[in-house]
This record gives structure tokens, C-alpha cells and sequence, in this order.
């Protein structure tokens, strides 16, 4: 019935394709609300679409800090790589949404009791590899938003009770958001999640629909626990159908984003360019950031509970689902407390998502993230500075003449104490611009022509020398 | 199931040609993008010739350069002006091999380490196993700077 041997039987033999095929396609399901039922196969067709764009977009990507803006913007001059950036940025956005929605469908739908449990818990580990895609996939381009929403993002764990400086420190890779920090984001965007969602997801999904013939049984089961019975229909090709007409839909509006709106880019992550940068809060964390600003979890002390206590113990409560609630009934009418539930939930996030619209997103995250982030991004920013004074004194030959950590000459005056003897950042400046006004008798050269922006990363560099 | 035939040809039609569009539509700009390095190798500019001590750009004997812009592990340049003032640029990659030679100032004779590669003061192959002269770039003087018509990127 399915062809799909054009290799005269040699496939069928050595891997049973055929047999493997049927096996999956095999089973009918019960055809009221199919429509609602197809999501699970689009987020299947989106994950494809990520899987092959990610790949070829990380051939032209170094994940460095002063690589990694320009790789995306030379991506961006090629109308290919545009077109493949835009499907990876819409389809993961697409991805949560339609993810979101398939385990609420899954839960009033009670699709998480009886042998297709598993299911059910594949689905509710998959929304969190999602979620977690995307947050390190934001970071990639590191553009001004990237770098100050994974400061903020380290600041938020670090009010966590006890152990928040440490998942801080686990989460930048050190004290920083610098290079060490996009390196590690990128080896979980690019290596580890890939790896998971193979192993967690793609693996035990397709062991269950080998196992064969679960549509029926849940169906069978359905059937008679909820009265009179149902016509089903075969999975292929009626319901696969409906499955790839509604993939084919989303596709088009996939493609359709990637080649006429903008996917997002902001300006590099310079030090100018992050200085007063306020970041604004992405869609898919509005709720939780929502949550942050209204009391008690506007008070640091209980920040964690909003941030990091509540969406866990949801997730937990979710994953667990299929063992905490043994009630038979699949009907939603005598399930009231599940339901109660489920409509409590999926209205605290809407509400908190409306609250955080109308709050004025900006002023929003600036108020979280006060709670220790800001300082954070204020640090973020000298580091960058440093670096780019260390890169200045080597443009501008200043090893010629002063010594620092033992290397450079021996005109002028060892600056490997310059921050201690004077670690204010005007004088520096003016010092740079004329070093007799600050040094009699000084005959180092001004270096009055350098731009502000030199001037002030030379300084801080000279600053943090102690 | 007669009647049943036709449309069940028709869905899986739906299915399997909905499958071909997102995969083909994914994977053409894929392959694309992919064979970009291939495809826009035909692109060149100028780029400028840069010394580690800026007073060799007047140096009438080769000094190794690098092209601005280029990678640090890309092969470097020789460099020198001819006795007409006329910049000479010839690419330290060793014909041969890919590796890059070294000028033997006191012997007037490039020398690849490799594999005992010899070309003359011209780049011309003299000895060895290189197949060709080193190649010769295009250069011209602006503002007492060499450029060089390079590849781009």
C-alpha cells in the first residue's frame, strides 16, 4: 500500500523500510477535532526546517565576539543565507507557539492517560528544549540585545537563594559576559540540545510508534469510555493528509516572513553601542517578567519564586502528570479539578502576558533586572571597554616604549600599576590628550587625535591594570 | 473500496507532494548557501599591502607582507619595488605544495623548506619539485601604499 521502494526490494531487505513505514503509518484515529490535532506533526516539519537551515548558517558562524556580528551580517548579504536565517529566527518563534499549544490541546484533550503517556511526557520535555533552543539561539548573533538579555538573563539567576552566584558563574562561564560565555551558549544551541532532542525526543517517539497499533488502543478505550461509539479513520493517508495540508500552511507563512519582514538584528555589541541600551524582554518570557514586577515577587528576596521556582515546579507538575492524576475519565465535563487547573494556568499566563503589554515592556525589564543585572551589564560593558583599550595600545605601538607584565620597552614607565596610581577615569583621558598637564616633564607623545571612543577604552584599560 | 480509490490517491498526492515543497524549499537556498564560497569566487578588489614596519613599503629587496584584511593564517605576500620605483608582489605560496617559502636574501633566491623548492628573484621555478613560477599579483602605488587585486574574502 505504501510505495516506497524503488530499489527493487535491495532497501526492503537490508533496513524494512517498508515494514518500519507501515508500522508507523499503521492505526486510525477518532476524527472529531482533527484539525486541532495536526500541530503535533507542523512542530515534526518545523524541527526539519531548523535542522536543515541551522547546519549550513553555522558554516558561516564563529562564535566569537568580534566574529560572531559580522559573520551574520555577511550571512545577511547573501540572499540565500538571508532567506535561511529568517526561516531558523520565524520557525522557532512558530515552534514555541504551536509546542505551547499542542500540550494544552494534549491536556483538556486527556491524551496524556493510558499507553500514550509517553508520549505526553516527550512533548511536555520537548516544549523545555524549545525554550531552551531558543534562549541560547538569541545569543548567536551577539548584537546589543543578545549581549545585555544574557546579562540580564545571568543577573536573574543570581538572586536565586544560595547557589545563585554560582549558576551565575556557570551561566556566563566566569564573572563576565565575554567570549567564554558565547563559546558555551553556542555549544549548547549548536551540540547539546541537537544531541538531546535526538536522544529524548526523536528516539522514544519513534520506538513507541513502532511498537505499533497505540492509535487504536487509546481510541478503542476512548470510544467506549465515553458512550456511544465513534467512527475512526485510518492515520494514512486521512489524517496524514490534514497533517501535511495544515505543515504546508505554516510553511508558507514561514517563508513568507523570511523573505519579506526583517528578522531581527540589532547594532553590535560594542561598548558605545551598550552604553545607555535598555534591553527589552523577548515574547516568550513576558508572563514570567510580568510576574517579577507584582508583589511579593517584586521584592528581590522572593524574585526566584516567579523566575525560577514557579515555571519548575509547573514543568515538574506536567512531566509527572500521567502518574499524579489516575483518574479514568478522558471526558472533560468529569474532570472539573484537572480542568479547573488547566484553565488557572493557561490564564495566569495570558493575564501576566497582557499585564507585561500594557506595563510598557522597556520599563518592565529595566525594573527586573535592576535587582542586580544592571551592575551586571555596567560590568559587561568596562569588559568590553577593556579589551578594546588592550587592542588601541597594541594599534598604536604603546609596548614601543612602556612595559606592562614584563613585555614592551623601557622609555617609558612600567604601567603594570597605572589603575592603582590612578584610577580615575578623567585623568587618564587627560593625560592621553596632554601628558604634561598631568606629568611634568613628560615626553610621551599626545595622542590627542584618537577618537572619544579610543580615548575612554584606552583609559579603562589603564584602569584596570592594579 | 472502488469509490475509496481516487481520493486516497488524491491525499497521499497532498502528502507526499507537501513534503517534497518544504523539503525542496529548505534545502535549494541550503545547497545555496552552501556552495557560496564556490559561487562568488569570481569577486575581486584591491587590497592594500601591509608591512609590519611601514618604511619596507619603499624596500627595494622582498620583505614578507600581509594583505589587509586577510586572515592571520593566510599566506603573506614578497613585496618590494623594482628599480623603476614599480612595485613587485609575488605570493608566498609555494607552488608545489601550499607551503610558504622563504627569501633567501643572500643567495637572490626564494627557498621552500617543504620539499627543497628553488625559484629566483623573478618567482621563476629553478629547482625542486614546483611546477610553476610563484604567482605574480597585479600591483599599483597609491598614495606610497601597494595594493593588490585580491580575491574577496
Amino acid at each position: 500500500m505504501i510505495h516506497l521502494d524503488a530499489t527493487g526490494g535491495w532497501l526492503e531487505d537490508r533496513l524494512h523500510l517498508r515494514t518500519v513505514a507501515a508500522r508507523i503509518l499503521s492505526g486510525s484515529v477518532d476524527p472529531r477535532w482533527a484539525w486541532l490535532r495536526t500541530t503535533g506533526m507542523v512542530c515534526l516539519m518545523l524541527v526539519l526546517i531548523e535542522c536543515i537551515t541551522g547546519p549550513i548558517l553555522g558554516l558561516y558562524y564563529t562564535p566569537s565576539p568580534t566574529a560572531a556580528y559580522k559573520d551574520i551580517l555577511a550571512i545577511e548579504q547573501n540572499p540565500f543565507g538571508r532567506f535561511l536565517r529568517g526561516m531558523h529566527h520565524w520557525s522557532s518563534a512558530a515552534l514555541i507557539l504551536l509546542t505551547v499549544f499542542t500540550v494544552a490541546r494534549m491536556f483538556f484533550g486527556a491524551e496524556y492517560k493510558g499507553r500514550r503517556d509517553v508520549v505526553w511526557i516527550v512533548s511536555v520535555i520537548f516544549l523545555q528544549v524549545v525554550l531552551f533552543f531558543q534562549i541560547s539561539g538569541h545569543a548567536m548573533p551577539w548584537d546589543t540585545n543578545a549581549v545585555s538579555t544574557v546579562t540580564v538573563e545571568a543577573g536573574i539567576t543570581n538572586n536565586v537563594w544560595v547557589a545563585g552566584p554560582e549558576i551565575k558563574r556557570l551561566i556566563l562561564g566566569g564573572s563576565t559576559t565575554g567570549a567564554v560565555t558565547l563559546a558555551r551558549w553556542y555549544g549548547v544551541h549548536a551540540l547539546l540540545l541537537p544531541l538531546s532532542l535526538v536522544g529524548a525526543i526523536g528516539l522514544p517517539l519513534l520506538l513507541h510508534r513502532l511498537r505499533g497499533d497505540l492509535r487504536d488502543s487509546w481510541d478503542s478505550r476512548e470510544s467506549s469510555a465515553s458512550g456511544p461509539h465513534h467512527t475512526t479513520e485510518h492515520y494514512y493517508p486521512f489524517h496524514m493528509a490534514r497533517e501535511m495540508l495544515a505543515a504546508i500552511g505554516v510553511f508558507a507563512i514561514m517563508a513568507g516572513l523570511a523573505l519579506f519582514a526583517k528578522t531581527p538584528l540589532e547594532k553590535e555589541a560594542t561598548a558605545a553601542n551598550l552604553s545607555g541600551y535598555v534591553a527589552r524582554s523577548e515574547w516568550y518570557v513576558l508572563p514570567m517578567h510580568a510576574a517579577t514586577l507584582l508583589p511579593p515577587f517584586n521584592n528581590p528576596a522572593f524574585e526566584p519564586l516567579a523566575t525560577v521556582v514557579g515555571p519548575g515546579a509547573l514543568f515538574t507538575v506536567l512531566l509527572l502528570l500521567p502518574f499524579l492524576d489516575r483518574n479514568p475519565e478522558r471526558r472533560l465535563s468529569k474532570r472539573r479539578f484537572a480542568a479547573a487547573c488547566g484553565v488557572f494556568t493557561l490564564a495566569s499566563v495570558f493575564g501576566l502576558y497582557g499585564f507585561a503589554l500594557v506595563k510598557e515592556r522597556r520599563q518592565a525589564v529595566h525594573e527586573t533586572s535592576s535587582a542586580g543585572s544592571s551592575g551586571l551589564v555596567a560590568a559587561a560593558v568596562d569588559a568590553i571597554l577593556v579589551e578594546q583599550g588592550k587592542s588601541v595600545y597594541s594599534m598604536q605601538g604603546c609596548g614601543n616604549c612602556h612595559t606592562i607584565g614584563g613585555a614592551g620597552g623601557k622609555v617609558g614607565p612600567d604601567l603594570t600599576k597605572a589603575g592603582s596610581l590612578h584610577p580615575d577615569r578623567q585623568w587618564q583621558i587627560d593625560h592621553l590628550i596632554k601628558p604634561g598637564s598631568k606629568v611634568a616633564g613628560s615626553t610621551m607623545p599626545a595622542y590627542g587625535q584618537l577618537k572619544k571612543e579610543e580615548l575612554q577604552a584606552l583609559a579603562e584599560y589603564m584602569i584596570s591594570l592594579k | 473500496m472502488p469509490e475509496g480509490t481516487g481520493r486516497r490517491r488524491f491525499l497521499e498526492t497532498i502528502i507526499k507532494g507537501s513534503l517534497l515543497i518544504i523539503s525542496a524549499l529548505t534545502i535549494i537556498p541550503g545547497v545555496g548557501m552552501l556552495l557560496a564560497p564556490v559561487l562568488s569566487r569570481g569577486a575581486r578588489k584591491l587590497a592594500k599591502v601591509v608591512f609590519a614596519n611601514p618604511q619596507d613599503a619603499q624596500s627595494t629587496t622582498f620583505v614578507l607582507a600581509r594583505l589587509e584584511g586577510s586572515d592571520e593564517t593566510a599566506p603573506g605576500v614578497f613585496a618590494k619595488r623594482g628599480p623603476d620605483g614599480k612595485p613587485v608582489v609575488l605570493s608566498s605560496m609555494c607552488t608545489h605544495a601550499g607551503c610558504p617559502v622563504e627569501w633567501h636574501g643572500n643567495e637572490n633566491r626564494f627557498f621552500c623548506p617543504c620539499h627543497r623548492g628553488i625559484f629566483d628573484a623573478d618567482g621563476k621555478n629553478v629547482g625542486g619539485p614546483p611546477p610553476k613560477p610563484l604567482a605574480r599579483l597585479a600591483a599599483t602605488v597609491r598614495d606610497g601604499d601597494i595594493y593588490v587585486e585580491a580575491s574577496e574574502a
